[in-house]
């Protein structure tokens, strides 16, 4: 399948299919699953084969049939009502927006994001994705190959501080914070509050706990809510990226960058006027 | 009451405290009251007299208490929720913000936000905001008294995109739209469809619309260009929002003033006529190194 050509009538579907996403995740309250939904289609990636990754495989039957993701089908119909409204974005683009979405709408941070992943068929083969039952090796054995880091790895996890497990999908059950449908700083509260009535923590989860090196993002996430964001936004967004290389760097930045100079710009000017006036004033005064 | 001073404290508080509506609204599906509240505390607005418009002043037992705000309470409450964890920000500014991120989250465009307002503890008199039952001159009315125009009147009115009337607060009943959290043009598809579903809801004044010629015409644009009607949508609730609200000047843009007066002092000094003049224009070269500035230029020429 072809990249798709990221033009301003591309632009506006991406930005008419966000508000669409909006509407459709606050009405359903399915912000969870989206989030899970856009994890798991990005995190086949392999850094070394260049092979899975956010390309949209994971509408394949094939591939939603995987173990680790059961129960994702309710989310790639719900993005499917989005897909026939504007179906000239790619499902790559449409799962990571629902996911970005997903964040903003639970009250976490906004996430920069940039259009113009391509759809893929080719499906990656089972188990590229995280097991829950394993422990630290094992999450730097899956992160690493996808190319993050150890602060990736926690900053992400903090994504359990959405929804919750179900017997019939993971086997396992309930939420990992008392407000589910709130995105902060909880799930590591809870992570170094131990063990609580009705909240759950996979051994993946514990993991961080037991190692030094992830243990020190938990602490840092667990007293700064806005360290928390700031790593988070920027993982999230090199999870959503993985494998792809966006050419227009639509960023927001971009945006403040140039308000800022053009501030500058102004008061440049002003001082400069002044101080050419000034200048003719004492010619003139010369003069006379 | 003061005006909320300008600091990027303050801006990092709203920041926090649209994240957190953005949660509430969303897990409690409630943006159609939050958008009625912004509305009600905003449209008392009497640009002739300057009283009334978003100040706070709705949570207040008299106002809150008027029969157009029946029902109103919720909204206050659970706006309480986020001004206790961002104490702060005042609540005419918490009341607009909701406003707007009810929109956003329903799927609406975006709306500029501009804090600074100043919370008031006067309350206008109750009959400021629009009867259901009446017609166009009523909505004339009382929207041109806001100094709102007739293409706010309609833009506006597509609000009722979003939500439903209920029998023990307003009377009426039902749903204008058929995905009432939904925000989009449907409303003015609605209107305009003479087989529209009868369970939908129409008042008199949303009848109002079709009814006069002048309404109709936006009527007509709405219903056929959702662009359009965000557009327009988006900078009338901005409008309203903001309506008696002049927001509090940056540092930059005090700075860039003062250099403003600088320089025009600097141009007036070019009239020799007045000794005071002089007087005022030597003193401000000598404070602010302006001749040796000026003589260094010259040398250097």
């Amino acid at each position: 399948m072809a990249f798709p050509v990221v033009d301003t009538e591309y632009l506006k579907e991406i930005d008419k299919a966000r508000r669409d996403l909006r509407a459709l995740i606050a009405l359903k309250n399915c912000s969870p699953i989206m989030l899970r939904l856009a994890w798991h289609d990005a995190g086949t990636y392999d850094v070394s084969t260049k092979t899975g990754g956010p390309n949209g495989s994971i509408r394949n039957e094939e591939e939603f049939t995987h173990g680790a993701n059961s129960g994702l089908k309710i989310a790639i119909d719900f993005c499917e009502e989005v897909k026939a409204k504007h179906p000239k974005i790619t499902y790559a683009d449409l799962y990571q927006l629902a996911g970005v979405v997903a964040v903003e709408v639970t009250g976490g941070p906004t996430i920069d994001f940039v259009p113009g992943r391509k759809d893929s068929n080719i499906c990656p083969r089972e188990g590229r994705l995280p097991d829950a039952k394993r422990g630290a090796p094992h999450l730097r054995d899956i992160f690493y190959r996808m190319g993050l880091s150890d602060k990736d790895i926690v900053a992400l996890s903090g994504g359990h501080t959405l929804g919750r497990a179900h017997p019939e999908r993971s086997g396992f059950d309930g939420p990992w914070t008392n407000e589910p449908l709130k995105f902060d700083n909880s799930y590591f509260l809870e992570l170094l509050k131990g063990e609580s009535e009705g909240l759950l923590k996979l051994p993946t989860d514990k993991a961080l706990l037991d190692d030094p090196e992830f243990r020190k993002y938990v602490e840092l996430y667990a007293k700064d809510e806005d360290a928390f964001f700031r790593d988070y936004a920027e993982s999230h967004k090199k999870l959503s990226e993985l494998g792809f290389t966006p050419t227009s760097a639509r960023s927001k930045v971009m945006v403040k960058d140039s308000t800022v100079l053009a501030q500058g710009a102004v008061g440049v000017a002003v001082a400069a006027a002044v101080v050419i006036l000034s200048y003719f004033y004492e010619v003139r005064k010369r003069m006379k | 009451m003061a005006a909320p001073v300008m600091d990027p404290q303050y801006l990092k508080e709203i920041e926090k405290a649209r994240r957190d509506l953005r949660a509430l609204i969303s897990s409690n599906q409630c943006a159609p009251i939050m958008l009625r509240l912004a509305w009600h505390d905003a449209g008392t607005y009497d640009a002739k007299t300057k009283t009334g418009g978003p100040n706070g002043s709705i949570r207040h037992g008299d106002e809150l208490q008027h029969a157009a705000n029946s029902g109103l309470k919720k909204a206050v409450d659970l706006c309480e929720q986020v001004k206790e964890r961002h104490p702060q920000i005042t609540y005419a500014d918490l009341y607009q913000l909701a406003g707007v991120v009810a929109v956003e989250v329903t799927g609406g465009p975006t709306i500029d936000f501009v804090p600074g307002r100043k919370d008031s503890m006067a309350s206008p008199e109750e009959g400021r905001l629009p009867d259901a039952n009446q017609g166009a001159k009523h909505l004339r009315d009382i929207f041109y008294r806001m100094g709102l125009s007739d293409k706010d009147i309609v833009a506006l009115s597509g609000g009722h995109t979003l939500g439903r009337a209920h029998p023990e607060r307003s009377g009426f009943k039902g749903a204008w739209t058929k995905e009432p959290l939904k925000f989009d043009n449907s409303y003015y598809k609605e209107l305009l469809n003479n087989e529209s579903d009868p369970e939908l809801l129409k008042l008199r004044t949303d009848k109002a619309l079709v009814e006069d010629p002048k309404f109709k015409r936006y009527v007509e644009l709405y219903a056929k260009d959702e662009d359009a009607f965000f557009r327009d949508y988006a900078a009338s609730h901005k409008k309203l929002s903001e309506l008696g609200f002049i927001s509090p000047p940056s540092k930059l843009s005090l700075k860039v003033a003062l250099v403003f007066v600088i320089a025009i002092v600097a141009i007036l000094s070019h009239y020799e006529g007045h000794f005071s003049w002089n007087e005022l224009s030597s003193q401000f070269q000598k404070r602010f190194n302006l001749t040796d500035l000026a003589s260094k230029f010259q040398k250097r020429m």
